[in-house]
């Protein structure tokens, strides 16, 4: 019988997810689920609050401490706020700490000067693409309504010059999910990308008007992932990596995926609002029962060690009951705790997805497998 | 050499030629991603994902960020 998981591991190291301008962006993304709020205020992070978060961060742990840049658009922020970042971890760095720092942008305001500092400062850098123009300018829009898609090529190409390849993160919609073959090939043929993930859209409440219509559905991933693993089984290239199919892999095999929505390791994050509130992801940020504290007036530790924090691991550890029975328990952990149907102990709202897409790539495997076994005995 | 030589040695040259370069479909994207989960902890260990791991830091480290649904 399947075992439940009842008990909260070691939350290890924390990785930060810091917002530095709050929702303050240069693009309206029709989808964003910041659209809501106000984007227009530029609220930067203060010195004071920034200087400390990294030295209590960077007293509280050892070994390889991420720091994640969001927004908002967090180049919205400046250089000059993110070179006093690298002098404050600099001033700060201990023996036995490594530091990653990487950002998500959406690449439209990236120029030399940017591309040098993220390469001096071996920042990873992550960037929003929808797939080719007719997706991506279907809903990542500027504030003209104009599209964002020759901006971000522009960014793309930036960054490439100066030796960085980034990562790509498309977000899928109902409406796009009728373009996988357009995307995935624009992807792998023409934007040459080696290794991207798929975030998908879903406005649980209907909060953003602009999008009604548009989350996504369980049929809409199944057939779309379904799609998406076909289409990578005949790139057939053994360097593209696709983020979902490797944490499907993962699970089959029975490794530990690498994203918190796999491998149930959600609560090792934590987001750092401008104005020092913490909540378990930017996703939970309208959650005010789901505050973990406010930085500005506690200490990180006491946040990071508070009962809200701690409560929430546990819950996120303990299981739906349905899951118990199903045997990709340990590969999906009730999947992302933002997607539960009704809050943190619900049910993962793409349970059937999970399932129909673990059992088909699992097929493929074993296909595979027999394949393997067939051309060692042809050459006996 | 006389040609029925020449020839059958070609002959056998081509068919080493394909049996060297068959791969079924998808083999090789498999073979890939059954690599990389070789860096990872089983999924019954308690061990932590990723930061622990100097090959996953490095793999996903970029975009990865937490934000994965699918």
């Amino acid at each position: 019988m399947t075992r439940l998981v009842t008990s909260a591991p070691s939350l290890g190291v924390a990785v930060p997810i810091i917002k530095v301008v709050s929702d303050f962006c240069n693009l309206r993304c029709r989808y964003c689920f910041y659209n809501t709020r106000d984007q227009l205020i530029r609220t930067v992070m203060s010195d004071e609050l920034l200087e400390k978060f990294v030295v209590e961060y960077m007293e509280l742990f050892s070994g390889h401490l991420f720091f994640i840049w969001h927004g908002g658009e967090p180049l919205l922020a400046g250089l000059p706020f993110f070179e006093r970042i690298v002098e404050l971890q600099r001033e700060h760095l201990k023996e036995g700490q490594a530091i990653k720092n990487v950002i998500q942008t959406n690449a439209t305001l990236i120029d030399d000067e940017w591309a040098k500092f993220f390469k001096t400062h071996s920042f990873k850098v992550g960037v929003s693409v929808d797939g080719d123009k007719e997706s991506h300018d279907h809903f990542r829009l500027n504030h003209g309504n104009g599209g964002s898609f020759d901006y971000v090529m522009r960014g793309i190409e930036v960054l490439r010059k100066h030796g960085i390849e980034p990562g790509i993160i498309q977000t899928l919609t109902h409406d796009n999910t009728a373009r996988v073959r357009e995307d995935f090939s624009f992807f792998t043929n023409i934007l040459g990308v080696k290794r991207w993930g798929v975030n998908d859209f879903r406005d649980v409440n209907a909060v953003n008007q602009a999008m009604l219509g548009q989350s996504i559905t369980n049929e809409d991933l199944t057939s779309f992932l379904k799609s998406y693993i076909d289409m990578w089984l005949v790139q057939d290239d053994g360097a593209l990596q696709i983020r979902e199919v490797e944490n499907f892999m993962a699970g089959i095999v029975g490794k530990k995926a690498s994203s918190c929505t796999f491998n149930g390791e959600c609560s090792r994050y934590f987001s750092l609002a401008h104005d020092g509130k913490v909540h378990p992801c930017d996703r939970h940020l309208n959650r005010e029962e789901l505050l973990f504290g406010d930085l500005s007036s506690q200490s990180l530790s006491e946040i990071l060690n508070g009962p809200a924090r701690l409560k929430y691991a546990e819950d996120v550890q303990t299981l739906h009951p349905d899951c118990a029975s199903c045997e990709w328990q340990r590969a999906c952990h009730n999947g992302c705790t933002a997607h539960r149907v009704g809050g943190i102990s619900g049910k993962y709202y793409f349970c059937e997805t999970r399932k129909s897409v673990f059992g088909y790539l699992k097929d493929k495997l074993e296909e595979y497998k027999r394949q393997e076994r067939g051309g060692d005995r042809s050459d006996e | 050499m006389n040609d029925s030589v020449r020839n059958a040695g070609k002959e056998v040259v081509a068919e080493k030629t394909v049996r060297d370069t068959y791969h079924p479909v998808g083999s090789r994207a498999i073979a890939g991603a059954l690599a990389r989960t070789k860096y990872s902890p089983s999924n019954h260990s308690d061990e932590l994902q990723s930061i622990r791991c100097p090959a996953a830091w490095q793999q996903w480290g970029d975009w990865d960020n937490g934000h994965a649904d699918s």
